[in-house]
């Protein structure tokens, strides 16, 4: 027999795992060695002490620290996964090939970036802009009225391209064109007038002046051109305006006539 | 162990769930000492939870586990600058008998054998301790201890023979 298949008997022996056979194997072979199994007996008893030695249970500390310490680990893991996957991203730019590109790319976004801060106007200018608009919008108003009130029928009629060149007006100045169109003593004023209201005359108070005003004119040709205007513009409201006119014993004939052929035409 | 190592850290929580009483009888069964021993059992699981990668899943997990723990007290000792592990040992069980509570609870033989076990070279010690009281068997004591099967047996039975040597020189001594 072996040293090592001696030894398996021998602990086995001890343990009390050996059958009949493997006892009988192992008795003689101690016999041959000189030894006997009793010799064995007096550790076969430690052995069986050792195994009612115990030990204390652990306190109930020690399982609260240890959860203690994983959830601190777990926290600080997460911080330093996210630090390695950072460290990771950098590490592998600086590593290959891509640097070049990255540092490109960033170069490239800064460019683009000046360019666009140079060429974008700030708010700032973009509300100076707007003030200076109305304030240039404001005084052409002023401008306006006070040409409107000056004596020279050339002064009123220069007011007036001054509106329509603007394309713009207030309803102050919209007013005091259709003011201008009622009362104006010159009739090519009164005119203009007409035709500068008819550029506004999406406007429900430009048409209502309009229609209005047709009736309060004495001159055929102001007549005449309201007419017009308010048939190229297909404003359906003038049909019964225009019937006044056709009815009405002060207008002139090729007022009603004109008037009879927009009637045709708006309905 | 290999979802602890893939990250999942909670799952070492069935890991100590499952070996802390054991590693604390380890721990205790050679430093008899409670409040050292539990220290022990947390080290050797920040250890486990530090160095989960080198654990390959190859081996078994206790084996792994136990070659950790064999490290930790190597280190407590070495750390503590004492005389030595074995003088330590023996100092250690010495002050058993100043444990009141221990006294009331075992008997005089267990003591004896303690005392007797403290004796024990430390590897000797560790190698009774693994056998008999976690319960490895021999194979899994080789893989940790770094050793054959067959050598791992004749340690052990010299170990029990040098034990029951100190044994019955302490029963005579104490007679006297």
């Amino acid at each position: 027999m072996n040293k090592d298949k001696l030894y398996e008997l021998i602990l086995d022996y001890l343990d009390q795992n050996l059958d009949s056979s493997q006892l009988g194997l192992l008795k003689s072979e101690l016999k041959e060695m000189g030894y006997d199994i009793n010799d064995l007996s007096a550790l076969q008893k430690l052995v069986n002490e050792m195994d009612n030695i115990a030990v204390p249970e652990p306190s109930a500390q020690m399982s609260e620290s240890f959860y203690a310490m994983l959830e601190q680990k777990g926290n600080k893991e997460e911080e330093l996964e996210l630090i390695e996957r950072i460290s990771e991203f950098f590490r592998s730019i600086f590593q290959t090939n891509q640097f070049p590109r990255l540092a490109y790319a960033i170069i490239i976004l800064l460019f683009g970036w000046a360019i666009g801060f140079w060429l974008t106007p700030n708010s700032g200018v973009k509300n100076q802009i707007n003030q200076m608009s109305m304030e240039m919008q404001s005084m052409r108003e002023v401008v306006m009225e006070s040409m409107m009130d000056k004596p020279l029928a050339s002064d009123r009629l220069r007011a007036l391209q001054l509106v329509r060149s603007s394309g713009k007006a207030t309803e102050n100045v919209l007013q005091t064109v259709l003011s201008t169109l009622n009362n104006d003593p010159d009739a090519n004023v009164r005119m203009a007038a007409a035709e500068t209201l008819l550029s506004f005359a999406n406007q429900d108070v430009v048409r209502t002046g309009l229609l209005e005003s047709i009736l309060q004119q004495n001159s055929p040709l102001v007549q005449l051109t309201l007419v017009d205007g308010l048939v190229a513009i297909q404003d359906k409201a003038a049909i019964p305006v225009f019937e006044n006119l056709i009815s009405s014993n002060d207008v002139h004939q090729a007022v009603k006539d004109r008037s009879r052929e927009g009637i045709s035409k708006l309905i | 162990m290999l979802k602890v190592k893939s990250g999942d850290l909670n799952k070492l929580g069935i890991l100590f769930e499952r070996y802390n009483r054991m590693l604390f009888g380890f721990f205790y069964r050679i430093t008899s000492n409670r409040e050292l021993s539990e220290d022990l059992v947390q080290n050797l699981f920040i250890r486990i939870l530090k160095y989960r990668k080198n654990f390959h899943g190859d081996g078994k997990f206790t084996t792994w586990m136990y070659t950790i723990a064999r490290n930790i007290l190597a280190d407590h000792f070495k750390q503590n600058k004492r005389k030595g592990f074995n003088i330590e040992l023996t100092e250690a069980h010495e002050n058993l008998n100043d444990n009141a509570l221990d006294l009331e609870l075992e008997e005089d033989k267990h003591q004896l054998l303690k005392k007797a076990m403290n004796r024990l070279e430390s590897e000797k010690l560790e190698l009774l301790i693994l056998s008999r009281y976690q319960g490895l068997k021999y194979r899994e004591i080789a893989e940790i201890m770094n050793s054959s099967e067959g050598a791992i047996r004749v340690k052990i039975f010299r170990a029990l023979n040098d034990l029951r040597e100190h044994y019955v020189k302490l029963e005579k001594s104490e007679s006297l």
